[in-house]
């Protein structure tokens, strides 16, 4: 385990190294996050200017969510985002040979190693928005509410990263459709709070796309709704997942083509 | 004689597409699943006995035919092609043909757009089922003959501003960010996530002038309601305004741009 | 091939692979039909392969493009997983993909980049010794010999991007290499580069397999790596093996010939030159002083004799055939078979 940290690290100092080429772009994408956040918090702005509570949700209270989901979106585009568009991509050209014959889990090399440092800033930005807002709703900062909300987003984002790496995992066998960009787009669901979809959309978001780990829990456990059993829930799903995924991962690993004859 | 060459590009360009039907197709199910979001989150909000200025079937109607109009109106030229394009030399190819270089980015828009559109109906359709006791499109001739005419148009103003802004490779090294900021910012000012009515009254001024409204907006309030005649007259007449502006925006830079191009040699 | 007490470092038996692929007709009408319903085809790029390879060994894959020997060696790699067959390597068994196994060998493909692009290669080799798990002084040692053999010592910390062709692919192996693998997989290593960096490249191979004792087993289009390298090597072809040994057996069997040249110092009359060529095949040759000969091997010493008595003679060879022919002459005769059957 220290190993893997390790052997991230190296990775995280690689890419950096890399970025420092690049510091145009690494400028205009932080940029680029600060407008799309910008533009997320105009448009609970014309919402909110026809009520005060939607849902039970208050104009703060909704732009904590927000901020729990830049945070979750920006460490899922730090650590995972460029690697799972690569993926698809690899498998069909042959590339992922040189993953696939390193004495250490392919799965970590191939979803891990390149890291995007400029969504640190983003998600620093996230944090910002979330204390700023949590100070406007008027929450009480306490270790427990803090230590739940944290334990919820990591597992929101181990479950994410779960979904995300199943879908791409399917490129071993069908290698044409890029199926998992739909979980991209199915990710904004993450900025509104769950409870504005009903019925089995609501079930879809908490449990079969967990989006709402990441974002609508972790803002509720700052507000102090911390409820034990969805905590334990979390957990629970996200170890089982981490270890379907690299059970499903090692099965397809087999049917890696390495577009070769 | 311009007319049969462009049939010839965007034919090409449909056989390029269809050979990558499954990512389009994936990228059709993301533009239906914006649009259902958002219906979603204002169905519930509808439901709260507010007094929005669009009632509960003009709000579903209008994000179940967003992501076809949007579609049929989008212009990713600049993005995916002419960037790229001018700075790395790849235009001259396109220079050197007795057709401006504008018509092969126009063959690129119709082309895709020929072989997205049926891959996305069927989602559009799905949709349109789930969500059909809310639905409701206008029944008389005239605002669908009216939304005929605007769309061609929004999609005239659409494709400019995106060639213009593909056009800034010109002087601009990395311009990808300017972009992407432009088509953040401009699908919010589009109605691309909340429609324009719904925007607080004190922006109204600007919303109605900002081009952006006549790229994808315009059409869909035509077709919804709630505009008066003298209000749709207005529109129609900034609409045209904007073609004919961005029209000749386009002639001045291009012809500028291309100096610079070659000047630089490339 | 001589026994040794060792079990092989290689062991292969009836190894089978088979791709899965999809016909599509080209054009628009092709796209629309294969979008209703897609042909599923398979392809046996391996087909039935068996063969040992003794420790320290060096062999050579030779074979047309699609013949399988790239297959075989990603079998060997742990990066394709066999349709059927047993392999061993080193006593593990591939396909496990084990970290121990993965550990002792290593894999070099001349198309591909391991080098991350835009930084200095030093920090792939950081990397490799945490992913191999390299003590800090073995890595010191092994890097400084490695780049001391291949003369690269001073372009650790240059950007991979901006390092030639040829130092690139030397720094690849490098970074292939700091582990210390007992068994070394290379896939078209030399293709692209200069002779000169060819010849650098292969020199090295060449010591590496002295010194550590390291069984190479490579692919390449070049004839040139083979022969310097490969005292054994295996003919592929339509996922068969179709030779398997010292590559001067093969040129011998392949070609019963040798080619005789003679150069004459001063021009040879006509009757003469005729009479000692006899009625045997005349190669062309640019310089009207040369008459170059392919001569059965046990003519050689008398035609060599004639050709000698002819007139005054410059220079005399007798040569094996260039190997490239040899290889065309069987694969064409293989095609040939196989057109006719």
């Amino acid at each position: 385990m220290l190993r893997y940290v390790r052997l991230w690290w190296r990775f995280a100092i690689m890419s950096l190294v890399r970025e420092a080429e690049y510091r145009v772009s690494f400028a205009v994408s932080v940029l680029v996050g600060i407008i799309s956040l910008a533009i997320a918090v105009l448009t609970y702005g014309v919402l909110y200017g026809y009520t005060e509570d939607v849902e039970g949700w208050s104009r703060a209270e909704v732009l904590m969510v927000l901020g729990c989901f830049r945070v979750a979106e920006s460490l899922i585009e730090l650590l995972v985002a460029r690697n799972m568009w690569n993926i698809a991509e690899h498998i069909r050209e042959g590339d992922m040979d040189y993953v696939l014959v390193r004495p250490v889990s392919s799965q970590f090399l191939a979803s891990l190693r390149v890291v995007n440092p400029s969504e640190g800033v983003n998600a620093l930005v996230g944090l910002g928005l979330v204390v700023y807002a949590g100070n406007m709703a008027g929450v009480e900062w306490s270790l427990e509410r803090v230590a739940a909300a944290l334990v919820f987003g990591i597992c929101g984002l181990i479950l994410l990263y779960s979904v995300w790496c199943l879908a791409v995992t399917f490129g071993f066998w069908f290698q044409s459709g890029p199926l998992e960009s739909v979980l991209f787009w199915l990710i904004d669901t993450g900025r509104y709070p769950v409870t504005f979809f009903k019925g089995w959309v609501r079930l879809f978001l908490m449990f079969i796309f967990p989006v709402a780990f990441a974002s609508t829990f972790p803002a509720q456990a700052l507000r102090g709704e911390i409820n034990p059993r969805l905590l334990l829930a979390g957990i629970l799903m996200a170890s089982l997942s981490l270890v379907g995924t690299n059970r499903f991962w090692n099965y397809g690993v087999r049917h890696y083509s390495s577009a070769s004859s | 004689m311009n007319v049969r060459f462009l049939y010839q590009l965007a034919l090409r360009t449909m056989m390029r597409t269809l050979e990558y039907r499954a990512t389009f197709f994936v990228y059709m199910t993301g533009a239906v699943i914006g649009p259902t979001i958002s219906l979603l989150v204002w169905l519930t909000v509808s439901q709260q006995g507010l007094s929005l200025p669009y009632d509960r079937e003009q709000c579903v109607t209008y994000y179940v035919l967003l992501a076809t109009v949007s579609l049929l109106t989008a212009s990713w030229v600049a993005e995916y092609g002419l960037a790229d394009a001018i700075r790395l030399g790849k235009l001259s190819p396109l220079l050197l043909r007795p057709a401006p270089a504008i018509l092969h980015y126009v063959g690129d828009n119709l082309g895709q757009k020929a072989v997205m559109l049926p891959l996305q109906l069927p989602l559009v359709a799905l949709v349109t089922v789930v969500f059909h006791e809310y639905l409701r499109l206008p029944a008389e001739p005239w605002s669908w003959l009216l939304f005929a005419v605007s769309l061609p148009m929004a999609a005239t103003v659409a494709f400019l501003l995106d060639y213009l802004t593909g056009l800034l490779a010109f002087w601009i090294q990395d311009v990808k960010g300017i972009i992407e900021a432009k088509n953040l910012i401009g699908a919010f000012l589009a109605g691309q996530l909340v429609p324009l009515a719904l925007f607080p009254d004190w922006s109204s001024g600007f919303l109605l002038l900002q081009p952006f409204r006549y790229t994808l907006s315009f059409p869909l309030e035509v077709l919804i309601g709630g505009l008066s005649e003298a209000q749709i007259a207005l529109g129609f007449a900034i609409q045209m305004g904007y073609c004919v502006l961005l029209w000749a925006a386009y002639h001045v830079a291009w012809r500028y741009g291309v100096r610079m191009y070659s000047v630089a040699g490339a | 091939m001589p026994e040794t007490q060792h079990s092989p470092a290689i062991e292969v038996e009836g190894l089978v692979k088979e791709y899965e692929y999809h016909h599509k007709e080209p054009g628009l009408r092709g796209s629309l039909r294969s979008l209703l319903r897609r042909e599923t085809l398979h392809k046996r790029a391996v087909d039935n392969i068996s063969f040992q390879i003794q420790p320290g060994e060096v062999v050579g894959f030779l074979g047309p493009n699609g013949a399988g020997k790239t297959t075989t060696l990603k079998v060997l790699c742990a990066l394709l997983y066999p349709t059927s067959g047993s392999v061993s390597v080193l006593g593990h068994v591939p396909s496990r993909r084990e970290a121990s196994y993965l550990r002792s060998i290593a894999l070099v493909m001349g198309q591909k980049n391991m080098l991350w692009w835009d930084i200095p290669a030093m920090e792939t080799l950081l990397l490799h010794k945490e992913m191999y798990r390299i003590p800090e002084r073995e890595f010191r040692t092994t890097v400084d010999e490695l780049s001391e053999m291949l003369e690269v010592g001073h372009l650790l910390r240059v950007q991979v991007r901006k390092l030639s062709l040829g130092e690139r692919m030397k720094m690849e192996l490098l970074a292939a290499l700091v582990h210390a693998p007992d068994v070394l997989f290379l896939d078209e290593p030399t293709i692209g580069l200069d002779v000169v960096s060819q010849a650098r490249v292969r020199e090295f191979l060449k010591g590496l397999n002295a010194q550590q004792g390291t069984t190479i087993l490579l692919t390449s289009h070049y004839m040139d790596d083979i022969e310097a390298l490969c005292p054994r090597v295996m003919l592929i072809d339509m996922g068969r093996i179709g030779y398997d040994g010292p590559l001067a057996s093969l040129v011998e069997r392949t070609s019963p010939h040798k080619l005789v040249s003679a150069v004459y110092a001063e021009p040879v009359p006509r009757d003469e030159l005729l009479n000692a060529i006899g009625s045997l095949p005349v190669q062309p040759t640019d310089d009207p002083l040369k008459v170059s000969l392919a001569v059965p091997r046990d003519q050689v010493a008398e035609v060599a004799s004639r050709l000698l008595r002819a007139g005054r003679i410059a220079d005399l060879s007798i040569e094996e055939p260039p190997v490239e022919e040899v290889i065309r002459e069987v694969f064409g005769k293989a095609a040939g078979e196989r057109g006719v059957s």
